[in-house]
């Protein structure tokens, strides 16, 4: 079999009503993709079982691949992001794991800035391509509706009197675009939909704290959900069943640490998540299908654990390596392997290299990259 | 073709040709910078080693001292109650080589022009210019009848006036605390020779924004990675650390860079200085960073100096090495008088003028004219000596031809004006070219013209 390598003009072949040309910013996103009648190597890995989907930073492009977790050394490229030189693109995995965005700067931008409008691009396993958008912001990765049909994503702009300006949009894989919600008084970001799609939730961001809002996809009902905290939060997860937001708060005060808390939706409660007691910072949740959550531990005087929080609030070590720390990224769909980024040397004011490792509860371990440039995008089921 | 449509088409070619030459600086202005075009400037070799050596100058201020453009005459000390001024004026020169390759990979031409060459100036979308990236004062021309200032030609055009200008917005912005920007090493009197006491003045040079922004350089901002993070390097990929950019905010970027220097041709382009970051787990810096402190003049954000803390081992250069960098340029023009012919309302025949250096180093240069209707193929550039070298297959001339036209529909008849070349910096000095007008009046049989 001859595979042609096509460097195809990023979005043309996918341009319909609505939808934006990334050349409109300036340039082209370049895909590398075997262009052939047979399936994709995006559809052929779709269709080999569970696979970690990553992205592998360039300076110039980026290569999003898939990973047999199995057999690390069993890896399919799937596609080549060319980028703005230096600033990697962030992909994410679509839920039925069959299409990929990312938001990205032009390959052409001229000394290229994070705060330059970017393009919200899409792969598919098919190997379509689109652009859905050209004026959003880089550095918020683009969050997945259950049904892989629209995403979300922060387009921040400036007034005329200086003050910022924050558009949640949902843009379609239709080509349709929706202003969801526009904030000046605090910073948005998205954090996902219930697991029926018909509620976004995001969270905002001043001087008072974090809140986290709820407003229907329809762009009606918008309503506070809770304050989250008057710190910075961060790492916000909602669990599979969309009854509990996971979250990160940097507190304050005489002893500062990152404290793991988890919302119920329902009720508004906050609850921190079980504490080792021994002033650990935690860090990094990350839900597993059945609920489990896993928390990276880092402890004060160095090196930390990763948890794992079960549905009764029991906790158990997962991993323990010394003077290094695992930070849970994502689990596999059964829930047998969790992905890391592993970071060596890790203490409360420094770190070292890292990379990203496949561990289970068995002790198991397996190195998924070398270097700390790797992102992961998702889990193929 | 008949003798009168050749008179036709080179009258129309004429006349674009006239067209095609902009005025000092009043063409294309919109949205245009400093500059309708960007001025040549010389790029070093591959090495960069006269840039380092220039940055090594400028830090100890040995660059332009007491030049209040390319320079600053104090720089403040001391914690926010006991502020004070010393002439002292230092700045670690590892850290403007890390923020030289953050900013412009060190590069004062533009991305297509090679290395050991003379060409186009690097100019950002944003107008930034150069190896610091200079964007203050470089979006408009500023100077007399819109042309450029002698400052912004040498920002733009001279790499050591970059370097100077691009170490004094630095300066700046640490001479901006406390009155609107918060102090590190409240510990440490503040002293400019700790590296890491220039952690808001890094942060401010690419723009002091938190959480809010779209662009936040806010260490606790939710859009970077978990605190503490893997550093960023400007080395080799496989050295396991992070080069995304996307990834860490901009202060974070410099001294990871400083700490973990990019190698070129085998030789990494400085000795790795490392620096530390505010511990964000600890109440000394993460109190004065909470999200509430971030409010302007941000007299709560002022921490200690993050430890250990780090001093630069460059050592103080000489006088010589100021020679080594800026040379001895001495401006030379081949002549004094131009002749241009003109069919009022027609077209010019433009005469050229050849911009020379006699003595070494660079000689920055701008044009200016006296007359709205003069025009010039280039405002700006550079004539550079023969000490400087170029490589063999990269474009280099040394001497600068420029164009003098005139706009043939504002000249109705004899006219004159005098066309300024003016040499900027080291090699300040004048020279004259007077422009006469030689009109050419068409009759009306085709192929004759009477003079």
């Amino acid at each position: 079999m001859i595979l042609a390598r096509v460097l195809s003009a990023f979005a043309k072949p996918a341009l319909a009503g609505g939808i934006v040309a990334a050349a409109a910013t300036g340039g082209w996103f370049a895909i590398d993709r075997f262009h052939h009648d047979s399936p994709t190597p995006f559809a052929q890995a779709l269709d080999a079982g569970p696979r970690l989907v990553i992205s592998e930073f360039g300076p110039y492009s980026d290569t999003i691949v898939a990973v047999n977790p199995d057999d690390v050394g069993d890896r399919t490229t799937i596609a080549t992001v060319e980028h703005a030189a230096n600033f990697g693109v962030f992909p994410v995995l679509s839920p039925d794991g069959a299409a990929i965005a990312w938001t990205g700067l032009p390959a052409q931008a001229a000394n290229p800035s994070p705060d330059a409008p970017a393009t919200l691009g899409m792969i598919t396993a098919d190997g379509g391509t689109q652009a859905l958008a050209d004026d959003v912001d880089l550095v918020v990765p683009p969050v997945w509706a259950p049904d892989s049909q629209s995403v979300l994503a922060r387009k921040s702009t400036t007034d005329a009197d200086g003050s910022p300006r924050f558009d949640l949009l949902r843009l379609g894989r239709d080509g349709s675009r929706a202003t969801l919600t526009t904030w000046t008084t605090a910073a948005l970001f998205p954090v996902g939909f219930s697991p029926d799609g018909a509620t976004v939730y995001f969270t905002t961001l001043n001087a008072s704290g974090s809140d986290l809002y709820r407003i229907g996809a329809d762009a009606t009902g918008e309503a506070l959900v809770a304050h989250l905290a008057d710190d910075i939060t961060r790492d916000w997860k909602l669990s599979p069943d969309g009854g509990t937001l996971a979250f990160t708060d940097a507190v304050g005060g005489a002893q500062p640490r990152t404290v793991a808390r988890v919302l119920d939706l329902a009720s508004g409660a906050i609850a921190d998540a079980p504490d080792p007691g021994d002033g650990s910072s935690q860090l990094a949740p990350a839900f597993a299908e059945d609920g489990t959550l896993a928390i990276g531990a880092l402890r004060p005087q160095g090196g930390g654990t990763a948890v794992e929080v079960h549905g009764d609030g029991s906790a158990s070590t997962l991993t323990d390596t010394g003077a290094d720390i695992d930070l849970p990224i994502a689990w596999s769909p059964d829930g047998s392997k969790l992905a890391v980024r592993s970071v060596e040397d890790a203490t409360s004011y420094s770190a070292g290299p890292s990379h990203i490792d496949l561990v289970d509860a068995a002790g198991g371990r397996a190195r998924v990259s070398d270097g700390a440039d790797t992102l992961v995008v998702g889990w193929m089921r | 073709m008949s003798r009168a449509l050749w008179i036709v088409a080179a009258a129309v070619a004429l006349c674009a040709l006239a067209v095609a030459l902009p005025t000092p600086g009043r063409t294309q202005r919109a949205g245009a910078c400093a500059f309708a075009q960007p001025p040549t400037t010389y790029e070093t070799t591959e090495d960069r080693r006269l840039y380092m050596a220039a940055m090594d100058l400028a830090g100890y201020n040995m660059l332009f001292p007491g030049d209040p453009f390319f320079s600053q005459l104090k720089i403040d000390v001391g914690p926010r109650s006991a502020r004070t001024q010393t002439n002292d004026v230092y700045v670690p020169p590892t850290l403007l080589k890390a923020i030289s390759w953050v900013e412009s990979v060190t590069t004062q031409g533009a991305p297509a022009l090679p290395f050991g060459a003379i060409g186009p100036a690097l100019v950002s979308f944003d107008c930034g210019y150069g190896i610091a990236q200079v964007t203050s004062g470089m979006t408009a021309p500023l100077g007399e009848d819109g042309d450029p200032t002698p400052e912004q030609a040498l920002v733009a055009t001279h790499f050591a006036y970059n370097i100077g200008r691009g170490a004094a917005i630095l300066i700046d912005k640490w001479n901006s605390a406390p009155e609107s920007r918060p102090i590190a090493g409240i510990d440490t009197n503040a002293d400019p020779h700790i590296v890491e006491n220039w952690y808001f003045a890094v942060w401010s040079y690419n723009g002091f924004t938190g959480p809010g922004a779209n662009r936040s350089n806010h260490p606790l901002d939710p859009i970077y990675g978990t605190w503490p993070r893997t550093p960023y390097s400007c080395g080799p990929a496989s050295d396991g650390l992070g080069h995304n950019r996307s990834l860490y905010p901009y202060q974070e970027i410099v001294y990871g860079c400083m700490a973990h220097p990019p190698t070129v041709e085998g030789q990494q382009l400085w000795a790795p200085l490392p620096a530390s970051l505010p511990d964000l787990n600890n109440p000394y810096w993460r109190a004065p960073l909470d999200l509430k402190n971030f409010q302007f003049p941000y007299k709560n954000m002022d921490i200690p100096t993050p430890k250990p803390q780090h001093t630069d081992p460059t050592p103080k250069p000489t006088g010589l090495h100021r020679l080594a960098v800026l040379g001895l340029p001495s401006l030379a023009v081949d002549r004094p008088i131009v002749l241009i012919g003109v069919r009022p309302g027609e077209s010019s025949t433009p005469a050229t003028i050849t911009i020379s250096n006699a003595g070494t180093g660079i000689v920055p240069w701008r044009i200016t004219a006296n007359k709205s209707w003069v025009r010039v193929s280039q405002a700006a550039g550079v004539a550079v000596g023969p000490d400087l070298p170029c490589l063999p297959s990269s474009p280099c001339d040394r001497s600068a031809e420029v164009q003098i036209g005139v706009d043939a529909t504002k000249v109705l008849g004899s006219d004159a004006a005098v066309v300024t070349i003016e040499g900027l910096g080291a090699g300040a000095a004048k020279q004259d070219v007077a422009v006469f007008i030689k009109v050419n009046v068409a009759l009306g049989v085709p192929g004759l013209t009477k003079n």
